[in-house]
């Protein structure tokens, strides 16, 4: 069972993501040098004055705005990767992307809706966008299952059609509603597009609830994940409840892709490259798969964000446009490669 | 030890399955004949639990199967499917384990006992040397071992096998159809005092493998179990030729019972 690789694996995902989170600390308006961050974490860890921060600025700014900042993507792309692994594993295919699926676009709906009724900015005011972002994630996926269903299977173009389909539907809903609400539509389309975070740490004290249930959740269903490979019937005859099994994972995959994009907005292919990359390179056990991908999404979503916040500084690109950069020529890959071999 | 008693089952309100009856002792390998269409993968989806009954029950040691929830009744009862159905990127080793679902939690972590479990099934079925290959490196006769295999790790007393000799050659169809014989007539040496001997229910297509490695035969018409016995008893050109809805004649040569056309070719094209 691949044993011989067991540590390596989260080894490597570790150190890419340590140096993920050094980065996005180090990088932005302000650029910490690397010895200064250094000194300030160490410094601040033994409650002593650091030596090349005099002034705390360095200090303030990172534990006001860059922390709370890292946390919230790594969370953030953790969910989407582990998501997307999760819908992979459920549906059967490659493609299965939060995004790609249209449940990003549901969630974004229910959020939208969620944000023009007027909610305090408290962890408890907060935690109200998420939850319709995830009713909104929920109703999709059933759409999108029901459209693409062919017998007991569903074929990957029926699959990313639907998606695009009920995608787009939603998302001229939620378009028709923000211009409803002008005076909220700028802020409301760089939300969208994965741009403006919300900063400070009260996001993410309301996000953390829906992430532990969400992403703790997902790390647990690799084996019923794994015996679903070989199809509903034989999932059954080993004895998977298949139904609570499809059940458990839907609702665990769409909370956690729901409070992404309540919190970051719509961020797309994390969920698609991230779990592809580690089943290239670890292959298809989603016990294994799952976790790995949450720590590879952080990472690549801390690395996306960091090129989003300097490649035309000190403009800042919504991190959704970075994402998607990178990802829908690595998706148009996976559609050429699936299609030349079958080796799902 | 499988107790079928007139199971009736099918999609939709048309049954496929009517009022199918019959009992097994442990340790017997029944073949399931018939033209295609006849019921014979939709009785292994009934009995197997996939397909709910419309009437009737199975019981397999005494137990009602149809209606445990699906961890107990596939520590009862195992499928073995056609190959060609296997996520190509798990290894042999990984395939062979999700055998153990029925007796793991939700987490599938696997025991020692497990492992000695998995060992054996590979061992079994020569799969030991093959235990880190990847599904997709594998020949068609290896995946059918593998699908054994699993099945074998499921240590259910009922093996289920659909059509398992169709994609394979005369070679890999004697040698699987060996090994399933071994199950249900297991050597009685030393160390293996202990084997409990499998209860086999076969499909199959190939009417001339049966006579050597099936005890007993069962004849499909239309959803309907038309005969059952022993394969000298059922294997009669004049049932076998109208189920089949062609002239068979049947050879007994050396012990065997074949089934070959009826008319010889100058008869066809004179």
């Amino acid at each position: 069972m691949r044993k011989q690789h067991t540590l390596p694996p989260y080894l490597i995902v570790v150190v890419i993501l340590f140096a993920a989170a050094l980065l996005s600390v180090a990088v932005g308006s302000v650029s910490i040098p690397l010895n200064t961050l250094g000194n300030v974490i160490v410094s601040a860890l033994q409650q002593k004055p650091a030596a090349l921060d005099p002034n705390g600025v360095y200090l303030k700014i990172i534990t006001d705005l860059r922390l709370p900042h890292m946390l919230l993507l790594m969370l953030v792309g953790a969910a989407l990767a582990g998501s997307g692994g999760a819908y992979q594993g459920l549906f059967r295919n490659p493609l299965a992307d939060p995004f790609l699926i249209g449940i990003s676009s549901g969630a974004g709906l229910g959020a939208v809706i969620a944000m023009l009724i007027k909610s305090p900015y408290t962890p408890a005011g907060l935690m109200r966008v998420p939850l319709a972002a995830f009713a909104g994630g929920v109703v999709t996926v059933f759409i999108v299952t029901m459209l693409a269903r062919v017998g007991r299977t569903v074929p990957t173009t029926n699959l990313i059609l639907a998606g695009v389909a009920v995608s787009s539907f939603t998302s001229a809903l939620t378009s028709g509603l923000m211009i409803q609400s002008m005076g909220e539509v700028r802020r409301a389309l760089v939300w969208l597009m994965g741009g403006s975070m919300m900063t400070g740490w009260q996001p993410l004290l309301g996000l953390l609830p829906y992430m532990v249930v969400g992403l703790g959740g997902l790390v647990l269903i690799g084996h019923p994940l794994n015996v679903l490979q070989f199809g509903e019937e034989q999932a059954a005859q080993l004895g998977i409840n298949v139904q609570r099994a499809r059940w458990i994972t839907i609702l665990l995959a769409t909370l956690s892709t729901a409070a992404a994009v309540a919190f970051t907005g719509i961020i797309g292919f994390v969920g698609l490259v991230v779990p592809h990359i580690i089943r290239l390179v670890w292959g298809s056990d989603y016990r294994r798969l799952i976790p790995l991908s949450m720590l590879g999404g952080a990472s690549m979503l801390l690395l996306s964000d960091v090129v989003a916040r300097t490649i035309i500084a000190p403009q800042e690109v919504p991190v959704g446009i970075v994402t998607a950069l990178l990802g829908a020529p690595f998706f148009l890959w996976i559609l050429k490669r699936s299609k030349a071999q079958n080796y799902w | 030890m499988l107790e079928i008693n007139s199971i009736s089952a099918g999609y939709g309100n048309k049954p496929i399955l009517r009022d199918v009856s019959l009992h097994l002792e442990a340790g017997c390998v029944l073949a399931l004949i018939g033209p295609n269409g006849c019921g014979k993968t939709t009785f292994i989806r009934a009995v197997s639990g996939v397909l709910p009954l419309q009437s009737g029950e199975v019981r397999i040691q005494g137990h009602d199967v149809t209606r445990m929830p699906p961890q107990q009744r596939a520590r009862m009862v195992s499928v073995v499917p056609q190959a060609r159905s296997i996520p190509a990127a798990f290894t042999a080793e990984e395939v062979v384990a999700m055998g153990r679902t029925p007796h793991l939690n939700w987490l599938g972590k696997i025991s020692a006992h497990d492992q000695e479990v998995i060992d054996e099934a590979l061992e079994k079925m020569d799969l030991l040397h093959l235990r880190e290959r990847t599904v997709n490196e594998l020949s068609g006769g290896e995946q059918q071992r593998l699908f054994l295999a699993r099945s074998l790790a499921q240590e259910s007393p009922l093996l289920l096998m659909d059509e398992p000799t169709t994609h394979l050659d005369l070679q890999y169809q004697v040698n699987l159809m060996q090994r399933v014989y071994q199950l249900a007539h297991p050597l009685k040496t030393a160390d293996s005092i202990n084997v409990k001997p499998h209860t086999v229910v076969i499909t199959l297509h190939d009417l001339n493998l049966i006579s050597s490695y099936a005890d007993l035969v069962g004849l499909m018409v239309n959803g309907r179990l038309v005969s059952l016995g022993r394969p000298a008893e059922v294997l009669q050109s004049d049932l076998l030729s109208q189920a089949y809805n062609l002239p068979l004649r049947v050879i007994h040569e050396q012990g065997l019972t074949l089934v070959a056309p009826g008319d010889l070719p100058e008869n066809i094209t004179g």
